[in-house]
């Protein structure tokens, strides 16, 4: 299937009293048509500032890598032209629906806004199409609430009113980073499903940025798992979950409390995140590995794959290290 | 926000139904009537803009009709506020001079509001190092006392009102500038910033729309309390004869007038003084009044 989104060896550095700061360091991310791909991490694993660097939207140049959108490289896109394509073909959801829209302003010319700069619709065009746009999104009463403020709305009826603004220049594209992380659960299902159906109805990529492993089971159909800046692992969404490969994604996938077991203490992955500025030789997820080795804290893994369409950035798979260990 | 939701719920066939737009302002003005102070304040600032705007209409007489005859008359019947050196009806002068006061103060106040407040909206948007030279240039700006600045300006243009006014506008605009600038940058972090700029919003157009309507609220409280140091400052410079002159009725003129006569007809310098110490309280508790309805946490 045709990519619309290929990332290729992005490295996003900041520099910060003389330190650097590999934010993002040298990753590749495919996103096909129509897909949804998640991206799951901790914080600071640099999944924000991927969404945030594909969408232009971080000051500074990056250190290296090409991000073809639509088969352009958007990083060497003028400004202007980049415009163009934001809240077009490209459009962004965000994480705090309470503080994502302008408190000063109605609902409808915050959604009419996109259309009326990308698409040249006049007041009335755009009215009605806010007013389709908010049926689409499933909010009750759209008529009322297009001449409200954001402050009459609750978290859910707001992240549906940014969702109806992403979706107004019919993006070939949705970023949506952690968008229902600040809602609560019954909420979050919901707006999930709709993110889901758009995504099917309108043949819309959706590059899903989280941290929640039970959101990726429900959207994904294709996952990568970044830690430290890197993707230690990649493969669809049906093979992570039923045989995920590198200790992390197991750690993290041992950490949810399952209905069926009892447990008297869920499990946790012991120590905590490199913090970005440290520089680490080998494996960064080695001093938290239970299944460490000699070699991991020395060089650090390359992304293989190690089984049909399953890749994944660990020693524990290399040939030899296998025949050192006697594993068959 | 229940309470909206059940308003919505009950009036949806409701002809009367109030547009939110509407109400927000209701709610400002509800919580701004609460506070007995600003609303003194407010009718104060009200009660001098009506009398600037009726003066020709309420003034007994004519600011500038000499009587020698009954010069420096204390108070009576046919003069309330007494007459000056030269006979002149002090009530009429004052009426009329509170024409030219607010003038000064709120043109003053608009070239501050203009070049302060819209060089802080610059610098607090694109930050880095046009802040810091910006800032810095402020902060020479400020280090002169304000009113020497204003008198240092007045001595390069020559006196007159016009330059009054250019002179108060220059002297305010570090504080303008200064919280203009912080609170467009605490507003451009905002998320909504941001998803603006996720939308393909052009710097431009974030300005106008997200970042300046965000930040207004503190520039106007500041504008009001800004007027009465105008105000004052004015009135000081015709006082040293820098600014109105002669036989324009401004109150700080009035005042420097009646300054050789405090024993014998103190009258003529205590009711300018009057005057503009009322309309600079009125002015101060006015701001104050507003600061704290649309926003007590704000520092000003």
């Amino acid at each position: 299937m045709e990519k619309i989104l290929e990332i290729k060896n992005l490295k996003k550095y900041f520099y910060s009293e003389g330190k650097v700061i590999p934010a993002v360091d040298g990753i590749d991310i495919d996103v096909k048509k129509g897909d949804i791909v998640g991206i799951v991490g901790e914080s600071g694993s640099g999944k924000s500032v991927t969404s945030l660097t594909t969408m232009r939207l971080i000051p500074g140049d990056v250190e290296d890598g090409t991000i073809l959108f639509d088969n352009k490289n958007i990083l060497e896109l003028p400004e202007k032209q980049m415009r163009t394509i934001r809240g077009n073909d490209m459009a962004m959801i965000f994480q705090e629906p309470m503080t994502s829209l302008n408190p000063l302003l109605t609902i409808e010319d915050q959604i009419g806004e996109v259309s009326r700069t990308h698409m040249g619709f006049s007041k009335k065009q755009a009215k009605d199409h806010s007013l389709k746009l908010l049926k689409l999104v499933g909010i009750p009463r759209p008529e009322q609430v297009l001449e409200e403020y954001p402050h009459m709305l609750s978290g859910g009826m707001r992240q549906r009113v940014m969702i109806s603004i992403a979706m107004a220049g019919n993006p070939k594209l949705l970023i949506a980073d952690e968008p229902t992380t600040a809602l609560d659960v019954t909420i979050q299902a919901q707006i999930l499903e709709q993110l889901k159906n758009l995504s099917i109805e309108y043949d819309t990529s959706i590059l899903l940025i989280t941290h929640d492993m039970g959101v990726v089971a429900e959207m994904c159909d294709y996952v990568y798992v970044m830690y430290s800046g890197k993707i230690v692992e990649h493969t669809s969404s049906i093979n992570l979950f039923s045989s995920p490969k590198h200790p992390y994604t197991q750690g993290l996938l041992k950490s949810i409390p399952s209905l069926d077991a009892e447990q008297d203490r869920l499990y946790s992955i012991q120590g905590k995140a490199p913090n970005p500025d440290e520089v680490l030789e080998g494996c960064p997820f080695a001093p938290r590995c239970e299944m460490a080795m000699e070699i991991c804290s020395k060089t650090s893994p390359p992304l293989e794959e190690i089984e049909p369409g399953h890749f994944t950035k660990c020693w524990l798979y290399s040939e030899e290290e296998k025949q050192k260990r006697g594993v068959r | 926000m229940n309470k909206t939701t059940t308003a919505t719920k009950f009036n949806v066939n409701d002809k009367k139904i109030k547009s939110p737009r509407v109400s927000e302002l209701m709610r400002f003005i509800r919580r701004f009537k609460k506070n007995k102070r600003g609303v003194i304040g407010f009718l104060m600032v009200l009660f001098f803009v009506v009398v600037a705007i009726l003066a020709p209409w309420i003034a007994p007489y004519s600011p500038f009709d000499q009587d020698a005859g009954s010069a420096m008359n204390s108070p009576s019947l046919e003069h309330i506020f007494g007459q000056d050196r030269y006979g002149r009806d002090i009530l009429s002068r004052i009426i009329y001079g509170a024409r030219i006061s607010l003038i000064i103060g709120f043109f003053g106040v608009v070239i501050s509001v203009i070049f302060g407040a819209g060089l802080g909206t610059l610098t607090g948007y694109i930050g880095g190092k046009f802040d810091t030279i910006i800032m810095r240039l402020i902060d020479i700006l400020m280090a002169f006392p304000g009113f020497l600045l204003a008198l240092a300006i007045i001595s390069a243009l020559g006196p007159g009102l016009v330059n009054v006014v250019i002179a108060i506008g220059v002297f305010s605009i570090p504080a303008f500038t200064r919280v203009a600038r912080s609170t467009v940058s605490s507003v451009k972090n905002n998320e909504y910033v941001e998803a603006a700029h996720a939308m393909g919003a052009s710097h431009i157009s974030i300005i106008f729309k997200h970042i300046i309507p965000n930040s207004m609220a503190p520039i106007m409280v500041l504008a009001t309390m800004r007027i009465a140091t105008a105000l004052l400052t004015a009135a000081g410079l015709s006082f040293l004869g820098l600014g109105a002159q002669p036989p324009t009725p401004e109150w700080g003129a009035m005042l420097s007038e009646g300054r050789d006569f405090l024993q014998s007809a103190p009258h003529i310098s205590t009711i300018p003084g009057l005057a503009i110490m009322f309309v600079v309280l009125g002015f101060n508790m006015f701001g104050d009044g507003l600061r704290d309805a649309m926003d007590p946490n704000m520092k000003l």
